[in-house]
């Protein structure tokens, strides 16, 4: 059954850039941001208009940024600098500034290149690595008190605190429904395909943030009438999969178009270009102090480490996410020279196995080189957990 | 043993120099011994070529010859801590010294005077290699790359060459390490995620990180640094059984900070005379003394002293060091755990004059007065090599012109994800603003002991291009 708000999110997305053209010429200032902890209830309460810049995917932008940035950084990050370098996105062009955060530092680096070689206004966000520790989260609330002032600067504004709660509740808002599509697209007779889902949340990169939840609310709506609630009950035999692992972002459809050609069903993700960013976000207070304290404390991003394999929560937010989707198996992807998932594949196949969970680590990167390598292993994964539902349906 | 290690020749220090070279003085170490130049001698001359002939290999693939220039009496005695290292680093672990892993580019002030020894990749890595004895250059070099592989096994096929196999040789046991404790700054960007991958394993290191935030000129930064170096000071004292007190801190700061100023008066005299001084190595064994990188900041100190005073006594008189070219092409070069094969470079005709990532060290004194902490934090956020990279390529710049260097050589390790995302910029920006010729290189033979064609045919092309 066709879902109609969904062609109306496309149809927004399309008529997006165009938007944004308009509303600079009226006088609005466009704040594209990439990363992870940049937190967008402080630029959307400023009256800026947030945008999350990259796309993944395009080999050609890859080689074009790999001439400023290098070869042994990841494809992510080359085809990040490819886009400055052309200076064709749509949102690219017209982002009057761009925020970056330090999170993944190879990232940082590339807000380092942009502004070199492209002149691009930018406007950093120092992030602790000691992110659990007091001194830590203190330090995060300095610096993002720092780049709030820069904001504001920018802005032309001060930061309003009704302002801030309106905007606290509208991103609130965003990812409690965020959080339901992905339970109804992981239910038995799937209304709505994971795929589907999450080029809906890439949708949340660029649309109105209003109009992003109005839609939202529209669809769920929609799923609701059409479906009911959705309740993950009975497993028809899928070979049900999780996606783990380094960065997808809009463009990057190879890995997700092999497992759909083998025969696999993606169930969910942690990605930071996925859920994970909508999961445990508590603000407890409107001010720049409840902002820092509940981004710092959400699911912390792969580049800041976590010494205690016990109390990972990127760990047990990953099993938590398998255990919700009912998902039984993970494939782990990693791209090339993104040092801060692939050294965790080993461990992170480890852990699975005790929960019985297997997992398949691809390490690749844009090229279409060993699309046919990469299909004949996770064409053995899905069958191997096909098999195995064959096996305990019979049992 | 193969053919080419039968026909190895070994180099060996001149007997006619030994009067003279035992008369100097000898050297102190923290732990109160004091060695002689006689012992040195003998030492360098008759125990360490047996037990280590690998470092003593003349062949021409060997990466990390000893100076050659055996009149530079300094040279000797640094090569003598080099050497000494597995030893002294032995005795202090038995005797309940902590010995600490550590980064790589950050002042290790803190780590002795906490009663501890900071050993960073490069020569933990020779520390695990030398824990077998009797080990030609091949036979060294396969086992530096059998524990590097078991470090990639493990972890990850991307991971740069230095904190993988230092960290893996950690792990197995090969070395005795009571702390794993560095800084998390961009020089590297490898040590934190192999720290983190080695969580799970059999052995159990204590591990201790300290953050190196981007934001280093903010107030709150060096609160946050200096949180942590207290952190540290007291986590070394735990496992040690006695925590140092400010008192200790301000006297080993004094003491590194005399380091520092010795390795950069030499250098920067090195720098100014109409012929060089000194040699490819000694110029950079200088530089990576002043980070005090071979287990006793005292001795290295002492080392030091008598470098400077040699490098005087040279430009004085116009000496200039033995095997290099009358007007060589001066070459500086740029990167983390980048290094110039000195030998090579003056075979050619050229001479290494320094390193940004090294120099950066031996720029960062410490204020004397006040709260050590913070006084540790604003040294270690002032790393030149760690500003963001426009700043750090302006400080190159200076270095250029100052070194009166004639190329640059910017240089990154495969793996080294944060250095080679902005190799390319420091090079256009060097080359923008002082019209010296650079070149970009990517290289993976750090750890390996002979070497790799493809590097030496690109720098030897780079010099012929210059000279």
């Amino acid at each position: 059954m066709v879902l109609e708000t969904l062609e109306k999110i496309n149809q927004a997305v399309k008529e997006r850039p165009r938007e944004l053209v308009k509303a600079r010429e009226k006088g609005a200032k466009v704040a594209g941001w990439f990363n992870y902890n940049i937190p967008e209830e402080i630029i959307y309460a400023l009256g800026l208009i947030p945008i999350r810049l990259g796309t993944g995917g395009d080999d050609r932008l890859v080689e074009i940024g790999a001439r400023y940035i290098s070869t042994k950084n990841c494809v992510y990050t080359r085809e990040l600098v490819g886009l400055f370098a052309r200076n064709q996105d749509p949102y690219i062009i017209n982002s009057d500034i761009v925020a970056v955060d330090a999170t993944c530092l190879q990232t940082y680096r590339v807000a380092e290149v942009i502004k070199h070689y492209f002149k691009v206004n930018t406007l950093i966000l120092g992030v602790p690595k000691h992110f659990s520790e007091p001194e830590g989260q203190e330090y995060f609330r300095k610096e993002l008190q720092s780049f709030t002032r820069k904001l504001e600067v920018f802005a032309g504004t001060e930061l309003n605190s009704n302002k801030l709660s309106e905007s606290i509740k509208l991103y609130n808002d965003i990812r409690k429904s965020l959080k339901q599509l992905y339970k109804y697209q992981a239910i038995e007779h799937q209304p709505i395909k994971w795929r589907e889902v999450f080029d809906i949340v890439h949708a949340g990169f660029y649309l109105d943030r209003e109009k992003y939840l109005s839609l939202l609310q529209e669809l769920l709506t929609e799923l609701k009438e059409k479906h009911g609630e959705p309740v993950i009950g009975n497993l028809n035999g899928d070979a049900r999969i999780l996606i783990s692992g380094s960065i997808i972002p809009p463009g990057d459809t190879k890995l997700i178009n092999i497992i759909e050609q083998v025969g696999g069903r993606i169930v969910g993700d942690d990605l930071w270009s996925g859920l994970n960013p909508s999961l445990d976000v508590n603000i407890r207070e409107a001010s720049i102090k409840g902002i820092a304290g509940a981004y710092i404390n959400r699911v912390p991003h792969a580049a800041l480490p976590f010494l205690d394999l016990e109390t990972d929560r990127r760990l047990k937010n990953l099993k938590q996410l398998i255990r919700d989707h009912r998902a039984q198996g993970v494939l782990y992807h990693t791209l090339r020279y993104c040092d801060a998932f692939s050294f965790k594949a080993g461990e992170t196949k480890n852990v699975l196995k005790v929960e019985g969970v297997p997992l398949l680590e691809i390490h690749t990167e844009y090229a279409g080189s060993d699309v046919e390598a990469i299909r004949t292993r996770a064409e053995a994964f899905v069958e191997l957990i096909r098999n195995k539902n064959i096996l305990e349906n019979e049992a | 043993m193969n053919e080419l290690n039968n026909k190895e020749k070994i180099f060996a220090y001149p007997e006619e120099i030994k009067e003279r070279f035992i008369e100097t003085k000898g050297l102190d170490f923290r732990d109160g011994t004091h060695v002689s130049s006689a012992e040195i001698w003998n030492f360098m001359t008759l125990e360490a070529p047996g037990r280590f002939p690998h470092a003593f290999s003349m062949s021409r693939y060997h990466n990390s010859q000893l100076s050659k220039d055996v009149e530079f009496f300094s040279g000797i005695k640094r090569g003598y801590l080099s050497l000494t290292l597995r030893d002294r680093l032995l005795k202090a672990h038995n005797e309940g010294t902590p010995i600490i892993h550590v980064q790589g580019g950050q002042t290790v002030d803190p780590y002795f005077a906490a009663g501890g020894i900071p050993i960073v990749p490069g020569p933990l890595r020779g520390w695990a290699r030398d824990m077998q004895e009797g080990l030609s250059l091949r036979e060294a070099g396969n086992r530096v790359m059998k524990i590097l592989e078991g470090g990639r096994k493990a972890v990850s096929i991307d991971a740069c060459n230095n904190p993988i196999a230092a960290i893996e040789a950690i792990h197995q046991e090969i070395v005795p390490v009571d702390l794993i404790a560095p800084y998390l700054c961009l020089r590297c960007s490898d040590i934190g995620y192999a720290i983190e991958s080695y969580r799970s394993g059999k052995h159990k290191v204590p591990v201790y990180l300290l953050d190196y935030p981007i934001s280093q000129d903010k107030d709150w930064t060096v609160k946050y640094l200096a949180a942590r170096i207290h952190g540290l000071i007291k986590k070394i004292g735990e496992i040690k059984g006695s925590e140092a007190s400010d008192e200790d801190l301000k006297k080993e700061i004094k003491l590194e900070n005399k380091g520092r100023r010795l390795a950069r008066e030499t250098v920067e005299l090195s720098w100014s005379a109409s012929t060089p001084p000194m040699n490819s190595v000694e110029t950079s064994s200088t530089i990576t003394l002043g980070r005090f990188d071979r287990g006793d900041s005292l001795a290295a100190t002492q080392v030091l002293e008598e470098a400077n005073h040699e490098v005087r006594e040279r430009v004085k008189h116009s000496v200039k060091a033995d095997g290099v070219a009358d007007d060589p092409v001066r070459i500086f070069s740029c990167g983390s755990c980048f290094g110039l094969r000195g030998d090579f470079l003056e075979d050619k005709g050229g001479i290494h004059v320094g390193t940004d990532d090294h120099l950066s060290k031996i720029y960062a004194d410490v204020d004397e007065t006040g709260d050590p902490y913070e006084n540790l934090a604003r040294s270690v956020l002032s790393y030149h090599y760690e500003q963001p990279t426009e700043i750090r390529a302006r400080w190159v710049v200076e270095l250029v012109k100052q070194s009166r260097a004639d190329g640059v050589i910017c240089g990154n390790n495969w793996g080294c994800s944060f250095q080679s995302g902005i190799s390319r910029m420091i090079a256009d920006i060097v080359k923008e603003e002082t019209g010296v010729p650079t070149i970009n290189l990517e290289v993976a033979e750090l750890g390996q002991l002979e070497s790799v064609e493809q590097t030496q045919n690109r720098i030897e092309s780079f010099i012929e291009m210059l000279s």
